[in-house]
């Protein structure tokens, strides 16, 4: 079945659901820090994952990539991909530091990786939900390199299929974007039975 | 240098070999079967198949070492399969650049038969 376009109650189910989890990060996350914190989602689109870097501004541009799988009784992989700057300026907030570029540390990759975690649980909360069913994150990994490595390290785990990824932007807002703006792009990367699924959930297959 | 040798080729591929996965719809995204498209390609535009040479670069792995699983990585898997099909084709492994846990960019120079990498990450570039 090809699932490259997504009908507009598709899409308007994938945003709808997009906002109620990142809803629930931004609370998860306020409470974590005791500061307000706001997630918006500005755009929600469906890419071929091996065309995201191009998405993102260049296969050569460093970010830092955290990773997660979903397990339980849906399968897929989450990715989310922070710019050098972004990344650094969330570290900053979250951390009470000052720095100017990303150092990557035992403290700012707990960081990251903590903020992955969040954000993923929140997510597949809302998703789970929606498609009836009990979605786990696996423990978040780290890497911080070019976006093009970032997306192979993701291909290589996929190897033959499923290799459409759900891409939702998300921006923090209140006290964390205030100095500086903070975005980062979450993508959600199921396998193709999990996307049917979801599809399916999400106002049927066409 | 320049050398008397005008055909190149450069692959990017993600899975270390297609043994097992019957015949694949995509040879080109496995290492062993991008080796054989790519010299089946050279010698078909008339290139000599005694004086083609091998480099490779890449295979590193991204995620902390806590994640490494006690088998090889897919990266070092990818370059080992490398090494094993230019062994069986007879092409000699001239340069390489493997392993680690950075990701590399390389631009290939047909002219000169060098080739450039790039890592974004430590900012550094190395000639092969």
């Amino acid at each position: 079945m090809p699932f490259h376009q997504l009908t507009d109650t598709q899409l308007d189910a994938v945003r709808e659901v997009s906002n109620i989890g990142m809803g629930h990060a931004a609370t998860a996350l306020s409470q974590m820090i005791g500061q307000r914190v706001e997630l918006r989602v500005p755009q929600v689109m469906v890419a071929p994952i091996a065309k995201v870097p191009d998405c993102l501004g260049g296969p050569e541009k460093l970010m830092a990539g955290i990773f997660l799988q979903i397990l339980g009784e849906a399968r897929g992989n989450i990715m989310l991909l922070f710019p050098e700057q972004s990344a650094c300026h969330l570290c900053n907030a979250l951390l009470g530091r000052k720095e100017k570029c990303l150092i990557l540390d035992e403290d700012t990759a707990s960081t990251l990786k903590e903020v992955g975690n969040i954000l993923a649980s929140a997510y597949l909360n809302a998703l789970g939900s929606l498609m009836r069913r009990t979605l786990i994150p696996s423990v978040p990994c780290l890497a911080y390199d070019m976006a093009g490595a970032l997306v192979d390290a993701i291909l290589i785990d996929l190897g033959q299929s499923g290799d459409l990824a759900l891409m939702i932007e998300t921006e923090f807002g209140g006290d964390i974007g205030r100095e500086k703006p903070v975005r980062g792009h979450f993508f959600l990367i199921p396998d193709p039975q999990t996307f049917e699924t979801f599809l399916m959930a999400a106002g049927g297959i066409r | 240098m320049m050398r008397n040798f005008p055909w190149g080729g450069l692959a990017h591929t993600l899975l270390p070999g297609s043994q097992g996965d019957g015949e694949s719809a995509s040879p080109a995204k496995y290492v062993d079967g991008a080796i054989r498209l790519m010299v089946e390609a050279l010698v078909g535009q008339g290139a000599d198949k005694q004086q083609l040479v091998a480099k490779i670069v890449g295979g590193a792995n991204m995620f902390e070492a806590e994640f490494l699983s006690l088998v090889d990585g897919i990266g070092a898997r990818s370059a080992h399969s490398a090494r094993e099909t230019l062994t069986e084709l007879g092409i000699p492994l001239v340069a390489e650049d493997v392993g680690g846990n950075r990701g590399r960019t390389v631009e290939f120079d047909l002219a000169s038969g060098r080739l450039m990498v790039y890592c974004a990450r430590e900012n550094s570039e190395t000639s092969l």
